[in-house]
């Protein structure tokens, strides 16, 4: 063990070429200006929240409630507790991103599995079952618009996102699309109000679900790709 | 530089990002001159040429530029600089094994004759070449913690991981050195 410890000490400190320093100085001094810090991380989250909020307003408001209409109190109160969860989980994890060297008590991945799986649960648990006539024609209507939802609620996480230095890569692009995913088709189930039947669990899981899957899906290729690009640079 | 020198010059550290942001020219100079060495030697360790060495550390200087926002009053200075840095290493990497597989070999290189006798590597030589060994993960919870005096904690955030992942990660490495150490000294 000395050993390595030594030869690690005796790894030199290289001297930085005065050249390249005073290259990087002037650089730096070109675009110098005043920045104002980004806010704390409860400050970020809410942001997040806050999005996750007037969407789903925004939706309520476009698609009515008739979905909670047919939902007990103890069902309605279970839905809006595994949503708000799922959406704060996703949030944190989102502001977290925005600034590098944080610790991260919570991977994206972990994060996103959590979610996931707090919105199956609050389907499992809270929605009333009931029978279907057409598994497929009924249940695409709910997986295209969500898919159509999750690209708007994508740019406008993106847009806050990108006021810090998200450094994550695909493990970044799988967060952002999973929350854009879960406003577009979950929070709080509203797309539900778009579908002409009543709410059964495999339509949930397969065509609400698959919006949240998909989005996700989309978010880690375009991250990926976005990186690619990047090294062609 | 002693151990208590680079607790006393990393204190420093936050009070010059706070003027950094505040676009203070001399906070730039003092940043870029303290904090470069230490880049440089990251990149280094990781067994890239000067050359491509000075080019990382541009891009990583602006990087950091570009990303002094996102830093916090208070917060530790070196895992924000070190998280930017190895994102910044791992990109050029990408670039470079991009770069080497669209270069095509164009004739055979010449028979190299051996000159006799083999001289024996320096430390800096055997080191880097052991590190090899290590997958890339262990590789940098190593340089941070030995060649950078970073806290556990600190390499935590600087990674995006948990400080036990951190140990492991260390652990694991030393344990690999340690064989090779064995075996070279058994030869």
């Amino acid at each position: 063990m000395r050993d390595i410890d030594s030869l690690l000490a005796d790894f030199p400190t290289p001297e930085v070429s005065p050249v390249v320093q005073a290259r990087i100085e002037v650089a730096l001094r070109q675009s110098l200006r005043p920045v104002s810090p980004l806010p704390s991380l409860a400050a970020r989250t809410s942001q997040f929240f806050g999005l996750f909020v007037v969407i789903s307003v925004l939706k309520l408001a476009t698609f009515g409630t008739a979905p909670f209409a047919q939902m007990n109190t103890e069902e309605r109160i279970g839905q809006y507790i595994v949503t708000v969860a799922a959406a704060l989980l996703l949030s944190v994890s989102l502001a977290q991103a925005m600034t590098p060297g944080r610790l991260r008590r919570l991977s994206p991945g972990t994060a996103v599995v959590l979610g996931v799986t707090i919105f199956v649960l609050g389907i499992i648990l809270f929605v009333p079952l009931a029978g279907t006539r057409s598994f497929v024609a009924e249940g695409w209507p709910c997986l295209r618009a969500g898919l159509l939802m999750a690209l708007p609620a994508s740019l406008l996480l993106w847009v806050v996102l990108r006021r810090g230095a998200p450094l994550g890569g695909p493990a970044l692009g799988l967060t952002l699309g999973a929350a854009a995913g879960l406003l577009a088709a979950i929070v709080p189930n509203v797309s539900l109000a778009t579908c002409s039947h009543d709410e059964i669990l495999g339509h949930l899981l397969v065509f609400h679900g698959g919006v949240v899957l998909l989005s996700s899906v989309a978010g880690v290729s375009i991250a990926t790709a976005a990186r690619k690009l990047r090294s062609y640079a | 530089m002693t151990a208590g020198d680079d607790h006393e010059w990393e204190r420093g550290l936050p009070a010059l990002m706070i003027r950094y942001q505040a676009a203070d020219e001399a906070a730039v100079a003092e940043l870029v001159r303290s904090l470069s060495p230490r880049l440089l030697r990251f990149f280094i360790a990781w067994g890239v040429g000067r050359h491509e060495a000075d080019d990382l550390l541009q891009d990583c200087w602006l990087r950091i530029h570009r990303s002094r926002h996102t830093y916090r009053a208070n917060e530790p200075v070196m895992p924000w600089i070190f998280a930017i840095a190895r994102h910044t290493r791992l990109d050029g990497h990408r670039q470079r094994q991009r770069r080497d597989r669209r270069e095509v070999l164009v004739a055979d290189p010449p028979e190299v004759i051996a000159e006799s006798p083999v001289e024996t590597p320096s430390p800096a030589e055997r080191l880097r070449q052991m590190f090899t060994m290590l997958p890339d993960s262990q590789r940098e919870v190593l340089l941070m913690l030995k060649l950078q005096g970073m806290s556990l904690e600190d390499v935590a955030k600087a990674t995006s991981s948990t400080v036990g992942a951190v140990k492991q990660r260390a652990h694991r490495a030393y344990t690999t050195l340690r064989k090779a150490l064995q075996r070279e000294e058994i030869e």
